[in-house]
């Protein structure tokens, strides 16, 4: 699977960083997922749930505060106010 | 060194004033206490220090991508001449500086050597450029508002619990109160004045612009004229920006990531000049309290060649009558 590098960032500290298979972000008008080569984008978050693929393709679900989603050149950043990670089952 | 008793008349009876061993002891005894106290402070204000400093520097990033991601929008507006004059916020306004709000960055909790001190008359000096009744305080720390209660300058608001441990969600609301008292026209200009940070030794009060965001230099002070919206001229799709042109999709709009980009980079700068200043708190505390340990040895030391020196005197006297008291007998 082409991978593509995530960061998550938030006031506190970079909650993650790593490569990743694919994401599902919470957009403002309703969620949409990002894979590797995503054309350039910045995006407006609501508070919802996150989830990203790694690259073993097991899935994490994470709850997330309002935010926003910059993706450039195959480094994708995640900027939120709080992240809190789903039991994942 | 101030020695209770100093004002006896004969030079004897002054010596042995001076000279009370049992009252040096006791001083001995109190001041090793203090040395321990002041000792133990600023163990615990390094150990603070460190931990705030981690943190200062964990919190860096969010605040440079807030900014990274702000100048890529202001690219945005200044690649394209149709996007531009969506670019508006009443936050990027320039207004006349009429009445401001000085957001003052104080500790709650003393024993930080001059921390307090500087940082409030720094802020007088400020206070004192604007007419009576134009500049209003917004106090973060307890100390800011001791000082600033009994003074002559209105305090809108004050946030006394912060304790040392900035909240992002606390500063949002705080921020949210800020913008909405400077969009109502209350304010024309909010600045923040705190302590910076510059290392364990070396920190100074400095004042910052919150409201409204300084344009960059490379900013565009006002739109460009949409020459090229001319008919005939077919504006791109997406608009350019970034380093080198790369076409960038904006969700929803450059507008609304702009409305909601902005406060939080205003929220984000308050969250981190507020971990500067704590950590600032912590290591002026730190300073200081080495201080008054390195004062409390010195002090031991002195009291201490007192004490030896009025046990060898109590030695010498005693020798003395003993001597004095065997001659008379003989004679």
């Amino acid at each position: 699977m082409t991978t593509f590098h995530l960061t998550i960032v938030t006031p506190q500290e970079v909650f993650f960083m790593g490569e990743v298979g694919a994401i599902v972000a919470p957009g403002q008008k309703g969620s949409f997922g990002v894979l590797a080569n995503h054309a350039p984008l910045i995006a407006n978050l609501t508070a919802g749930v996150f989830t990203l693929t790694t690259p073993e393709l097991t899935k994490k679900s994470y709850q997330i505060g309002e935010g926003f989603l910059d993706v450039l050149k195959n480094k994708v950043t995640l900027l939120t106010t709080s992240i809190f990670s789903f039991s994942t089952t | 060194m101030e020695i209770v008793g100093a004002t006896h008349a004969s030079p004897v009876q002054y010596k042995m004033a001076v000279l009370n061993y049992r009252g040096l002891l006791g001083r001995i005894r109190a001041a090793q206490k203090t040395q321990q106290i002041t000792k133990t402070m600023q163990m615990v204000s390094a150990s603070r220090l460190k931990k705030s400093h981690e943190k200062l520097v964990k919190s860096k990033p969010y605040f440079e991508k807030v900014t990274e991601l702000l100048s890529h929008l202001q690219d945005v507006g200044r690649g394209d001449a149709c996007v531009a004059p969506t670019m508006f916020h009443p936050f990027l306004d320039t207004r006349q500086e009429k009445s401001v709000a000085l957001v003052v960055v104080t500790s709650d909790r003393g024993l930080c050597g001059a921390y307090n001190t500087n940082i409030i008359s720094f802020a007088e000096v400020l206070l004192e450029k604007y007419p009576e009744g134009k500049a209003e305080l917004i106090l973060i720390g307890k100390k800011g508002d001791d000082y600033f209660k009994k003074r002559r300058w209105p305090i809108f608001v004050k946030y006394l619990d912060m304790a040392g441990k900035p909240d992002f969600l606390k500063i949002s609301q705080i921020t949210d109160h800020l913008t909405e008292s400077y969009l109502s026209g209350r304010f024309d200009a909010v600045h923040l004045i705190y302590t910076a940070y510059r290392s364990a030794l070396s920190i100074k009060p400095i004042s910052t612009k919150l409201l409204p965001l300084e344009k960059e230099p490379s900013l565009p002070q006002t739109p460009p004229t949409p020459s090229l919206t001319k008919e005939g001229v077919t504006p791109p799709l997406y608009p350019k920006g970034r380093a080198g042109g790369v076409k960038t999709y904006l969700e929803p709009s450059s507008q609304e990531i702009l409305n909601s980009l902005l406060p939080n980079f205003i929220a984000s700068k308050i969250y981190v000049s507020l971990v500067e200043a704590f950590t600032a708190e912590n290591s002026a505390r730190m300073i200081a309290m080495k201080n008054a340990t390195d004062n409390a040895k010195e002090m031991i030391r002195n009291l201490t060649l007192l004490r030896n020196k009025a046990r060898q005197a109590a030695i010498t006297k005693e020798l003395l009558e003993i001597v004095t008291a065997g001659e008379a007998l003989k004679g």
